[in-house]
């Protein structure tokens, strides 16, 4: 275990290191919110609230939607590289699990761009837009939870995908088309609320309404008592039906690793 | 230690490994030599886990070889001049640390055991660099000391003395050697070089074509294979009488003196000593007996066997 927290801290101070990357983060994070929140205060203009969503919950989902999907990226061609050029086999002679190690490494940058990235834009857009508070301390607590869950469904699609590596030679159009259904169907684009009803209803069995959505409406409200509960436990069942899968392709791509010689 | 039986192992074709059987007890130093391409990197790579045989047995301190296992991925390190065992992009120290969490090594143990290591190894200004503005012959001291951190129970060491200078190539034997009589881990020690092998490893297993065609005790190998060491010299005053030396041959062509003899019964320290007395010496030049020939003589005159 503390092989593993001191991968995420030696990326986190990795990252600390390149403070142009630290600067463009904040700006980076922080237009790409902006830009959204003109859009959407364009779309309202006199109106108070559409289908029942007032634009300050709309302002309030980009912010944690954005923020967190701006936070939460980091190099999704790590697997497929380390397959390519062969340097795999140096991970997997070291005595840790890979999928820790390497969950252990991004945890750490997302550690890294959620304090130094997300924060500092969220100060910025609180000074100009006035964002829905948190519905209660417990509520914001409980969010925080639920955004870790989130990030380990988001990270664990992203891993399996990352281990067809082992079979395709590449894996980039694959990741593409994944970030685009994320981007839609995770409510980074357009929030989930304006999704037509029968579409809302098939996202909903999906991983992806667990990614972002789920903590904004924890954070909103939206769920309270029996159905938070239910929420959670959606984000909980779904880390773990992934978690299954991602090992089973990652323990198939090692073995035709080892059966074709590294 | 590390058994194996039968292993045998296709590619592409190719039989890389052909019926494989050996047992190696702990603590056991063994030289595993062979040319480019016999098999010796595919014997370490299937021995670590990276390679799974077609068929055969291998166990290695009573646990099957599966790389990304992390338990028994704790019992070895390997070193290869292809491979890194180093983080990239983050300072040598790092690994280090690392290095010590991952194998679960005791602290204070492992903090002594680095003070010394950097100390032989002369790396203590690389800690602060990051492996990929070090040189290979700085990057492979670091690999060296990642290896012998946690002193786990089996080092494999894949031709660590490739492309390195003199100075560098006379450190590191000078502490495998030392290493090697404290008896604390098993070593395999790849190499094309059977000075090397001789210095390092008790016993040797000689890998041709992917067959072992010799397993034994060093001393013995280097008595099959050819006693005869051959020394050029050049000298600026007359020649001595040899007469009193247990010399095989020799040929002397003006001021050049081509000697050969047979290091059982005469070291090479002792033939320069007696040289040195009596002439004035301008150069000098040693032959080892080479590993092509020394499989050839396994294999029983000149023709090759497989």
């Amino acid at each position: 275990m503390r092989a593993y927290v001191e991968i995420a801290v030696k990326k986190f101070q990795d990252k600390m290191a390149y403070r142009l990357d630290f600067f463009m983060g904040i700006v980076n994070t922080a237009i790409t919110i902006v830009v959204y929140l003109c859009i959407y205060r364009a779309l309202y203009g006199n109106s108070v609230e559409v289908d029942g969503i007032t634009y300050q919950m709309v302002a309030t989902n980009f912010v944690i939607t954005l923020g967190l999907s701006n936070a939460f990226g980091y190099n999704e061609m790590f697997l497929q590289d380390k397959v390519r050029d062969g340097s795999i086999t140096n991970e997997l002679l070291k005595p840790v699990s890979f999928i820790f190690r390497l969950l252990a490494e991004n945890v750490g940058e997302g550690a890294f761009k959620l304090i130094f990235h997300f924060l500092p834009a969220l100060l910025f857009t609180m000074v100009h837009t006035r964002l829905c508070p948190p519905q209660s301390a417990l509520h914001l607590l409980i969010m925080f939870g639920s955004v870790v869950l989130g990030y380990l469904i988001l990270w664990l699609l992203s891993f399996i995908i990352q281990t067809w590596s082992f079979w395709l030679f590449s894996v980039w159009g694959i990741i593409t088309i994944k970030n685009v259904l994320v981007n839609i169907l995770a409510g980074t684009l357009l929030p989930l609320w304006f999704m037509p009803a029968a579409l809302r209803r098939l996202i909903s069995y999906t991983p992806f309404e667990a990614i972002y959505f789920t903590p904004v409406r924890i954070y909103l409200g939206e769920l309270s008592g029996a159905q938070l509960l239910l929420g959670v436990a959606v984000q909980v069942i779904w880390i773990a039906v992934l978690g299954v899968t991602a090992n089973v392709f990652w323990k198939k791509g090692v073995k035709k690793l080892v059966v074709q010689g590294g | 230690m590390i058994v194996l039986k039968n292993v045998c192992k296709t590619l592409a074709g190719k039989e890389v490994l052909k019926d494989v059987s050996f047992h190696i007890a702990h603590n056991e130093s063994v030289g595993i030599i062979g040319l480019n391409g016999a098999g010796k990197t595919m014997l370490l790579d299937t021995m670590a886990g990276m390679i799974k045989p077609d068929s055969g047995f291998i166990r290695i301190n009573g646990q099957e070889s599966l790389i990304g296992e992390s338990r028994f991925c704790r019992d070895l390190t390997y070193v290869s001049g292809t491979r890194t065992q180093l983080w990239e992009s983050v300072r040598v120290q790092a690994s280090f640390d690392s290095c010590i969490e991952m194998y679960q090594t005791d602290k204070r143990t492992a903090a002594a055991r680095l003070a010394k290591l950097t100390r032989i190894f002369a790396i203590e200004e690389f800690l602060k660099q990051e492996p990929r503005s070090l040189s290979l012959g700085e990057r492979m001291r670091c690999e060296l000391v990642y290896a012998f951190l946690p002193a786990p129970p089996l080092i494999m060491l894949d031709e660590v003395l490739l492309g390195l200078d003199v100075s560098v190539r006379h450190k590191i034997l000078r502490y495998l050697e030392a290493y090697k009589r404290e008896k604390r881990s098993t070593i395999l020690y790849t190499s094309n070089c059977l000075s090397e092998v001789e210095l390092l490893c008790d016993r040797v297993l000689l890998i041709d074509a992917g067959r072992i065609i010799f397993d034994g005790n060093t001393r013995h190998i280097m008595e099959i294979i050819s006693p005869l060491y051959r020394m050029e010299v050049r000298t600026a005053s007359p020649l001595p009488d040899f007469e009193d030396l247990p010399l095989e041959r020799y040929c002397i062509d003006g001021e050049r003196i081509t000697i050969e003899y047979d290091k059982q019964k005469l070291e090479t320290a002792q033939l320069l000593r007696y040289l040195m007395e009596r002439c004035e010496i301008k150069n000098v030049r040693l032959f080892e007996p080479d590993l092509e020939e020394a499989i050839r003589k396994i294999y029983g005159g000149n023709g090759w066997k497989r």
